[in-house]
């Protein structure tokens, strides 16, 4: 096997980043959006900056008596801890129609959802007053990167050749490559509601490098939106999100070749 | 024709190579979930039935850009850096000012804090060593950046008085891992969400 060149992201695990996603129908209020600004001092000590995106909308006419004109209005409001260089070490984004909480350190499961469900904790008392939360997603970056020729990397190595979740013309691949697929499941272990999966898989050349890149993402669109009057909207997100995490090992475990997941302790050694 | 000629810049830079004209574009803000390039969810470009065009159905384009203000440093960064404008005597006649080397390695180690540990504080005693901590009320961790790449670690659990106390330690050891087995305690106590 020539995969001793091939590293994930992290001495343990290939995880880059992970994104937990709620989603609501319709934008959130101007007061709404205020109020959730107000939260600052509650989130300060994970997220010490924060910030008001603005969307600026620009009119242009084309005929001559066309008006042009130029709307400011407010977006959202990201929180944000940044390292000393200024890189994004995690956000709370929170927008009109979503809101989004982005680790790009993550490390166990446990910790992380815990923690996150702390944030939501705070944020989401002011959310539900105005919406019904419809959608619960969680994403992943894995990042495997080649310290050698590309022309060496024989994918067949990386992935099982029977995995479902992509095209068999890749593994012959030497140039960079991607692969989409995206499909809904019905029932995913006993979720109330649908869930949408995306599976981006790309071999890019990053700086005269190749990297791997897998991006999956999982939303479950609730049968159900959870209220503000339902008691345990907080047990279900983090209900979903276990599942989706779960979910989500399977993916790579029927995706990846018995090597790689061992090298990032999906399967034991 | 200057205004049509800025619309066909405008559209090359954000239409997809389908658009049509007499649509609407509109480039939606960017949410923290872009950092990702998610599908889906990254920077979405959308191609809406114009809603707002004129009724002679001549095209116009609209298009949404953020605009982002932000200071780019946490405040704990800024006060870490604030220290190496300090000279000696900066707290009386025996103090000194801290040395690159130490303040330095408290930044890295700063860096070093998984996103889901609260922030600690910055500290600096007269001798000049930089110090960070974390109080609160079930407990109290500082840690002391002593030379280049080394500090201790002090951590009292308030509830039940346990004191521990760790000198030399090596910043090169430091990883997510080192913050679960030595300061996992700051976790359980989430004093400093209770405001919520």
């Amino acid at each position: 096997m020539s995969l001793v060149y091939l590293s994930p992201a992290n001495k343990s695990h290939s995880v880059q980043s992970v994104v937990f996603t709620l989603d609501w129908q319709g934008e959130l209020s101007d007061a709404t959006l205020t109020e959730l600004q107000s939260l600052a001092p509650a989130l300060k000590s994970n997220f010490p900056i924060h910030s008001l995106q603005n969307s600026q909308t620009i009119n242009f006419g084309v005929t001559a008596d066309a008006q042009t004109s130029n709307d400011i209005r407010l977006a959202g409001i990201v929180f944000s801890r940044n390292r000393a260089d200024g890189n994004i070490a995690g956000q709370l984004a929170m927008m009109r129609t979503n809101c989004a909480i982005v680790l790009n350190d993550y490390s166990r499961w446990k910790p992380t959802i815990e923690a996150v469900m702390r944030y939501f904790k705070i944020i989401l008392p002011v959310i539900l007053k105005e919406k019904t939360v419809g959608a619960i997603g969680l994403q992943y970056v894995d990042k495997f990167f080649w310290r050698d020729d590309p022309k060496n990397l024989n994918l067949r190595e990386v992935f099982r050749s029977d995995a479902p979740y992509i095209a068999p013309n890749v593994l012959g691949q030497v140039g960079p490559w991607h692969c989409h697929h995206g499909y809904v499941l019905e029932d995913l272990k006993g979720i109330s509601g649908m869930c949408l999966d995306n599976i981006n898989l790309s071999g890019l050349d990053n700086l005269g490098e190749r990297e791997i890149q897998i991006h999956t993402t999982h939303q479950v669109t609730l049968k159900n939106p959870m209220r503000l009057a339902s008691k345990d909207y907080l047990q279900t997100i983090e209900s979903v999100q276990n599942i989706l995490h779960l979910h989500n090992k399977d993916v790579l475990t029927a995706l990846l070749s018995d090597e790689i997941c061992k090298k990032i302790n999906l399967i034991e050694n | 024709m200057e205004t049509l000629s800025t619309i066909v810049l405008l559209a090359s830079l954000t239409l997809p190579s389908t658009v049509i004209s007499g649509v609407k574009i509109e480039k939606k803000q960017k949410s923290a979930a872009d950092l990702t390039s998610g599908v889906g969810w990254g920077m979405n470009l959308q191609i809406k039935k114009e809603q707002t065009v004129l009724e002679s159905r001549v095209p116009i384009l609209t298009f949404t850009e953020p605009q982002i203000s932000e200071n780019s440093q946490n405040e704990l960064h800024v006060q870490l850096l604030q220290y190496l404008q300090l000279e000696d005597g900066w707290d009386g006649e025996r103090s000194v000012r801290p040395s690159d080397d130490t303040l330095q390695t408290a930044i890295e180690f700063t860096n070093l804090i998984p996103t889901i540990f609260p922030l600690p504080k910055a500290m600096i005693s007269s001798n000049g060593e930089p110090g960070l901590y974390w109080d609160y009320k079930d407990v109290f961790t500082d840690i002391q950046f002593e030379s280049l790449n080394t500090f201790s670690l002090f951590s009292r659990d308030r509830k039940t008085g346990k004191e521990i106390f760790k000198d030399s330690i090596d910043l090169l050891t430091v990883d997510s891992d080192w913050f679960f087995a030595n300061c996992d305690s700051l976790l359980g106590s989430a004093e400093y969400l209770e405001a919520a």
